[in-house]
Formats: C-alpha cells, sequence, structure tokens
C-alpha cells in the first residue's frame, strides 16, 4: 500500500478449494481506498477465483476483513452472457439499487449511472441484444456501481472486447476512480492493460502470489523468474 | 415472426383454429342434434339425411362429432393445466431451496421420470375415481414427470449464468433470482412444450375414453364415439370417419403448432431479404498473372443468402511468406480464410477466383487439398477427435491422403509431432488429446498439417485461446515451419502486436475489404487512419499512463449496413466529403482519400 492510504481491503491467508482441486493456495493481499491493484496469470493460475471468492461465489476459508456484504462488486469477462437478455438496461441497473433509492429515485438514479458509464440515459428502455459488446460492459459497470460499492472487482472486462473498445472501457475504469475514489481490484492476463490501468500489481502463479509490487517496479524490474517469463512473452509492435 | 411462415406451421396453425371454432360453435349449432333420439333410424350408415349415419339411439354422428369438440379440448385443457400447475412448480423447486433439498428434490424428478407413464397414470386415475375425472387426472399426472425435468434443466443453465451470479453478488435472494431472472427466460421454451403436450393430452383422452375408461355416457367426447362406433367399423367403415379424423386433425394441430414454434424460437439464422444477390460466376475478368505466388486471390467476395461480409478482396503470398490479416470482429479476415481453404459454411457462396499454386482452387481435387493446404483453428480440439490417439489422427491424414501403409504412417506422424517440438514424440502419439495441455493440442494440429505436403497454411486466431508464454512459442513454430517448407502462410488475428512479430506483411480489413496493406515494420507510420487508431488504441508496456488511450468513436458497421463511400468515414477524424460518397479503391495498398502522412 502507498503511504497514506488505509487498507479497505484486507485479504489473508485466502484458500479455495473446488472438491479436491485447490485453486488458490494462502493468498493475502491488501486493497488501499481508491487504489487499483493488478491480479495477473495465466489461465489456471487462480485469479478468476479468488474474484468469485470475495464475492461470495465460490467457497473460501481464511480472513476477508474490511467490507461488508455487497460492498464488493464484479464485472464479467462476457458482456453478452451477464446481462439477462430478458431486462431492459433500466432494470437490470437498478437491480442492485439499495432501499433507500425507493421507486421514485430509481429513474434518476438509473440515469445518473448511465451518464457515468457515458452511456445515453435513453439506454435504459432498451434491451441488451440493441447494444454492442463496449455498450454492454459499460451498463454491467454501470450495474454493478449500482450496489454502491466501495470496491469494484473488473474480472478480464475487455478480454471479449475488440482493440477499438477495449481502450474506451480502460479509459472509464481510470476515470471512475478519479472521480469516485472507487478501488479496483483489476484481474487480466494481459500485462500491457495491467500496467497502463494499475498502481500496483500481485502476479499469481498455480494459486500462488508470485509477486507483488508497484507496478512500474514489478515491469520495470521484476524479480520473479516467471514475471520475467510473462513479461518477455507480451507481444509488442515492431 | 417470419420463421412462423413455414408448411408445417401453418398447418399446425389453421388446424388448431379451426377445432377451436368448433369448440365455440359446436355445441351451439349441433347440441340439441347430437342427443335426438331417433327410435326408427338406428344404427345406420351413410344417408343423405345422415352423411355420417347414426348410433344405436339414432342420433347423428355428424353432428355428435361436432358437438363433441368442445367436451374433447376442454378435457385436454384440463390435464394440460394439471401438468403444467404440477410439473413447472416442482421443477423449479430446487432452484428456490437449499442445496440439499435441491437435491433431493431434483432426485425426486428424476425417479419420477424413471417410473413407467402408463403405471403413472392408472396410478393417478384410480385415485381420482372412475370417469372422466379420473382420465383427466391420469393424463395430466402422466406428463408431469417430464415437463418437470424439463423445467429444472432449463432453469439450472439460467441458474448457472452470469447475469444470475450477478444478481446473487447485487444481493438478490434465491426467491427474487427465480422471479426476475430464472422464470421470464424459460417460459418461451415452456409455452411451447405445453402447447404440444396439449395434442399429447387430446390423444390420450380420446384413447381412455375409446377404451372405455374416460368418459361415460350420457357425456360424450370423441374418444367416446369412437368407443360406440368401433364394434361396426366393417359393416359401415363411415361411421368411425367423425371421431376419428376430429382426433386426428386436433392432436395433430397442437403437435405440429408446439413443434414449429420451438424451432422458430431456436433462433435459427435468417438472411435478411431484399438486398440483390453479388455472385460472379467463377472464373471470369482478366486474371494477372503472378507467377511466384503459391497463394493468390482476386476479387474474393464471400456472399451469404443477400449479405455479403467479405467483398473484393485481393491478395496474394509468395513461397516461405508468412502474411497477416488483421481486424476486428466482423471485419471479415476469418470468412476470407476459410474461402481460401473452400471450406466456407452452409449457405456461403465465394466468388472471384482463389489460385493454389495457379491452379483455381475449385479445381483442385478435395482428396488433395487434404495435404496441400493445413488449416489451423482456434480451437484445437475442433480439429481433434477426443476418442482417437493423437498419433491415429496423424496417421490417418497419410494413410486416406497418400496412401502409406499403416507403420509407415505413424512412423511418420511421430516424426512431425517430434518436429513441432514436443518432447519424447513416440510416446506423445499414443497419448489422447485430453491428455495434452492446449499448447500442445495446437502444436499436434500444426503437426497434422505437416503429414502431407502443404503448399499453404491458413491459422485462423491459432493462439487466442493459449497464454501468452505458450502463444509466443506456438507462433514461433508457425513462423519456422512455414520457412523451412516454403510453404505460403497467412495469419489471421485481432492482435496487431502478434501479427507485427511474426509476419513481414499485414492486411488490414474493415467491413469486409482491405484497407491497407503494408510490411508489419511500418504499422507505426501507417497512412490509413484506421490503421493509425487500432495502432494507437493498442497499449503496449511503454503506452504512455499519464494519457487517456486513444479510442476510436462510433462501431464498425454490420455487413448489411455497410455504406457507398468508405465504410470508416463515419468514424474517421480526416474523412472529406467524398469519402462518404466515392469508395476508394486500393492502389498502392492504401484505400483511402485522405490518407495519413507517411
Amino acid at each position: 500500500m502507498k503511504g497514506g492510504r488505509g487498507a479497505l481491503l484486507d485479504v489473508r491467508d485466502l484458500n479455495v478449494r473446488y472438491g479436491g482441486f485447490h485453486a488458490v493456495r494462502d493468498v493475502s493481499f491488501a486493497v488501499g481506498e481508491g487504489e487499483i491493484l493488478g491480479l495477473v496469470g495465466e489461465s489456471g493460475s487462480g485469479k478468476s477465483s479468488v474474484a468469485r471468492a470475495l464475492t461470495g461465489l465460490a467457497p473460501r476459508t481464511g480472513t476477508v476483513a474490511g467490507l461488508g456484504p455487497r460492498e464488493a462488486q464484479l464485472v464479467f469477462q462476457d458482456p453478452y452472457a451477464s446481462l439477462d437478455p430478458r431486462m431492459t438496461v433500466g432494470r437490470s441497473v437498478a437491480e442492485g439499487f439499495p432501499r433507500e433509492v425507493g421507486r421514485r429515485g430509481r429513474r434518476a438514479e438509473v440515469a445518473r449511472l448511465l451518464e457515468l458509464v457515458q452511456l445515453d440515459p435513453r439506454t435504459a428502455g432498451r434491451y441488451p441484444r440493441e447494444l454492442s459488446g463496449g455498450q454492454r460492459q459499460r451498463v454491467a459497470v454501470a450495474r454493478a456501481l449500482g450496489a454502491r460499492p466501495r470496491l469494484l472487482i473488473a474480472d478480464e472486462v475487455t478480454s471479449a472486447l475488440d482493440v477499438s473498445v477495449q481502450g474506451a472501457l480502460l479509459n472509464l475504469v481510470r476515470e471512475l476512480r478519479a472521480e469516485l475514489g472507487l478501488a479496483v481490484l483489476f484481474i487480466s492476463h494481459d500485462l500491457a492493460v495491467v500496467r497502463y490501468v494499475c498502481d500496483r500489481v500481485a502476479v499469481m502463479r498455480e494459486g500462488r502470489i508470485v509477486e507483488e509490487g508497484p507496478v512500474e517496479q514489478v515491469i520495470e524490474h521484476p524479480s520473479n523468474d516467471y514475471t520475467k517469463a510473462l513479461l518477455e512473452a507480451v507481444p509488442h509492435l515492431r | 415472426m417470419r420463421r412462423m411462415r413455414t408448411p408445417s406451421a401453418l398447418a399446425g396453425l389453421s388446424l388448431v383454429l379451426l377445432t377451436l371454432v368448433f369448440a365455440v360453435i359446436g355445441p351451439w349449432l349441433w347440441g340439441e342434434e347430437a342427443v335426438r333420439f331417433d327410435p326408427l333410424h338406428t344404427l345406420e350408415g351413410h344417408s343423405s339425411a345422415h352423411l355420417l349415419g347414426t348410433d344405436d339411439g339414432g342420433r347423428d354422428l355428424l353432428a355428435r362429432t361436432l358437438a363433441a369438440t368442445r367436451q374433447s379440448v376442454w378435457l385436454a385443457l384440463l390435464a394440460t393445466l394439471i401438468t403444467t400447475a404440477v410439473g413447472v412448480p416442482l421443477g423449479a423447486l430446487p432452484s428456490v431451496l437449499g442445496p440439499r433439498a435441491a437435491r433431493f428434490t431434483a432426485g425426486l424428478i428424476d425417479s419420477l421420470v424413471a417410473f413407467p407413464v402408463l403405471l403413472l397414470a392408472m396410478f393417478a386415475a384410480l385415485l381420482a375415481g372412475a370417469g372422466a375425472r379420473g382420465a383427466v387426472v391420469g393424463i395430466g399426472a402422466a406428463a408431469v414427470p417430464g415437463l418437470a425435468r424439463l423445467t429444472r434443466t432449463l432453469a439450472d443453465t439460467v441458474a448457472t449464468s452470469d447475469y444470475v451470479a450477478a444478481a446473487r453478488v447485487l444481493g438478490a435472494g434465491r426467491a427474487a433470482v427465480l422471479v426476475r431472472h430464472v422464470l421470464p427466460n424459460i417460459a418461451e421454451p415452456l409455452i411451447l412444450t405445453v402447447t404440444a403436450n396439449l395434442g399429447y393430452a387430446l390423444l390420450g383422452l380420446a384413447t381412455l375414453s375409446l377404451l372405455g375408461l374416460g368418459v361415460q355416457p350420457p357425456d360424450y367426447d370423441w374418444g367416446r364415439l369412437l368407443h360406440d362406433t368401433l364394434p361396426r367399423v366393417y359393416v359401415d367403415p363411415e361411421v368411425v370417419a367423425g371421431p376419428a379424423l376430429a382426433v386426428a386433425i386436433a392432436g395433430t394441430g397442437f403437435a405440429l403448432l408446439g413443434e414449429s414454434l420451438a424451432r422458430a424460437s431456436a433462433r435459427a439464422p435468417s438472411a435478411p431479404r431484399g438486398e440483390p444477390r453479388t455472385v460472379l460466376p467463377p472464373g471470369c475478368g482478366p486474371l494477372p498473372a503472378a507467377p511466384d505466388a503459391v497463394l493468390e486471390a482476386r476479387d474474393l467476395t464471400v456472399s451469404f443468402g443477400g449479405v455479403t461480409p467479405v467483398r473484393g478482396v485481393s491478395f496474394s503470398v509468395a513461397p516461405g511468406e508468412l502474411v497477416g490479416i488483421v481486424g476486428e470482429s466482423g471485419s471479415g479476415k476469418s470468412l476470407t480464410a476459410l474461402a481460401v481453404g473452400g471450406l466456407l459454411p452452409h449457405p456461403g457462396t465465394a466468388s472471384g477466383h482463389v489460385l493454389l499454386g495457379g491452379r483455381p482452387l475449385e479445381e483442385v481435387p478435395r482428396r488433395e487439398l487434404g495435404t496441400r493446404l493445413a488449416m489451423v483453428f482456434q480451437d484445437p480440439m475442433a480439429a481433434l477427435n477426443p476418442a482417437l490417439r493423437v498419433g491415429s489422427q496423424l496417421a490417418e491424414v497419410a494413410t486416406t491422403h497418400l496412401g502409406a501403409s499403416r507403420r509407415e504412417a505413424w512412423r511418420r506422424a511421430a516424426d512431425r509431432l517430434g518436429r513441432v517440438r514436443l518432447p519424447d514424440p513416440e510416446a506423445q502419439a499414443r497419448r489422447y488429446p485430453h491428455e495434452f495441455s492446449g499448447g500442445m493440442r495446437q502444436r499436434a494440429v500444426i503437426a497434422m498439417g505437416l503429414m502431407g505436403e502443404p503448399e499453404l497454411i491458413v491459422a485462423d486466431e491459432p493462439t487466442t485461446a493459449l497464454d501468452v508464454t505458450v502463444q509466443k512459442r506456438v507462433l514461433e513454430l508457425l513462423a519456422e515451419v512455414n520457412e523451412t517448407t516454403g510453404a505460403a502462410g497467412l495469419l489471421i488475428s485481432h492482435d496487431l502486436a502478434v501479427v507485427s512479430r511474426h509476419c513481414g506483411r499485414v492486411l488490414v480489413m474493415y467491413a469486409g475489404r482491405i484497407v491497407e496493406e503494408l510490411p508489419s515494420s511500418e504499422l507505426r507510420r501507417a497512412r490509413h487512419p484506421y490503421t493509425r487508431a487500432l495502432v494507437a488504441s493498442s497499449p503496449d508496456l511503454k503506452t504512455d499512463r499519464s494519457l487517456p488511450l486513444a479510442t476510436i468513436p462510433g462501431r464498425q458497421p454490420a455487413p448489411a449496413e455497410v455504406p457507398d463511400g468508405c465504410a470508416f468515414a463515419p468514424r474517421c477524424a480526416r474523412a472529406l466529403e467524398r469519402c462518404r460518397t466515392d469508395r476508394p479503391e486500393p492502389t498502392a495498398g492504401l484505400a483511402c482519400w485522405n490518407p495519413e502522412d507517411a
């Protein structure tokens, strides 16, 4: 954690087991207020299991301190699967509203959230099938924000999107942090994307965190061999 | 609802409407005549007064058949109501209960399904008492397990979806998830099933009444009429015709309608109509010779019905060269690859020219194509049979296409697995695809392509499903294979960096056309605004973190909406008036009226 910021989320010795499969092994990390922590790793490294465990979708052991129920919200990888096809955008976004919003405030709150993710408030009356992948992913972000989370968990949110759309969503994540002071756990297999978005990064392999630190340090001067191999493999334009 | 305009759907709909009309008007118009005794004309056959004859009370059988419509349909409705009222809640129950109770209910449904339907129906009928009531309860109960299981399977699919996971994270309880997400998403298939069930219930009830177990006199339905007239079928066959035909019409109608609705909702892809088809006959137009090219595509166009996702694409690949095609989803890059391999899915048609080694593709026999062309797709499991050993699958290429003996073919397979750098190739050949990792499978597919003497290797997003560390090695292998065999290579990818690292030359596709062709070392100095924008919006390990990423506003037009002018113009900051009306033809590898400075 960087100086001055208090820990919003403190995870100690997190373990996730699916039957005999040990997906996450003794993972500990902290996310500060308004901080973006990147979690990188290859498929099967356990990074998505961490996201599911923190949001109650996967069984876990260990201590998770700092966040109340529903204060961590999840945005999924595939915007075509994460929105109910029979719900209007407005109903989806309002799904996680706290009770105090009430019926009357609902419409205004939906419009406010849609504007926050840079969508036309009139999108509220449309169905997911009428939207592009990038627009759907914005709706999914707005829906997560509707529950007034303190931590947003973004699980491979740009993997299903085209390059030209990906940039806009990454900009949005950074703007949300700047405007709302939102903390983000940003999960991705793409080191270039993680480097661009995150303050700190943790590298996972086979269920464990093998290296963690400020993003410049991990990318410029990796200490772990696996991190080095990952960085080596990132393709870049000639 | 265009998909409902199939003959079977129309037939089903008209039969059902006909049945419903008679159910309403039947008893009004013929109700009295149907019960009028006429002791002078009992058990008669066809006559002008009684078209279908009379029964043992001298009552007109045509009138009785028509008047019985309401009773028959009404009973079928009641039975289906019972099925639905019990089956759907039973099947939905596991979604609402806790894990243990859910498992118990699911087990109960499964054992009910295993229970013989006829026994179930008879048991339920016995409990409910004889006559129409017993028959309705029996037929209704018999269909409960099937509907319950269908409901549970459908509900399960929805319950494991991402949007239900999202709802749970947002704090929705099980009941809220059921009402908000599960039921609305399974309603459609359930309604279709229930419609078809109506037909089956109608037939079932008619059968029970025919056996004398259903409706009892003085009431009558179609089954009861059959029961009364069947003994006379050899004397006056026409007396059976009325009720038999009625049962057939109504039963078939409901079943047809239900199944057509189900098929229509299964979202068959339908091509938009109205747009004229532009199909060139193969082999027309002048052919500039490119003698050294292994692969040559000229004016390649791919159409699906009236939609044209690939529009006049031309390029060539020299021996040993690996050419990249990049573009976003929907740009037509994968269809170009499939067309080049002669593998367009039905009903796609290709026009223009594809020359392989100077010969038109359509003249190359399929058998020969198996060894001259190698295709590598995103999912290696699509190319590997999970039930066969990897070695046998590779060997098959040699035995079927090259006429090799089995032992020879197996040796060749092991050799090729070694060439794609799988350790201990002899042992790997004896393993099954599921024992391989994703990277090893993709190597095996490349090895399969090397079993012949490929002149062309087409790889469509070969590493998109693989991890970066594996991706690099597979692509290096592909480039190496290409160089050493002297084959022409096409690498299709959405990832500019991947293409620039491994290919010498890049074709950039947008909305079905090649907008720019350039050496990959020139990508940063690309002249087409679209290529520039693509490069600028992909972050790499040197991107300036203090600035927002470049983005491209708007979206790529769908194949049916491609405008007359430059397809990129609506999103392009440099677009001129001319760009919106005139399409720029590619000249010197660039299709743009107002390119960026080099």
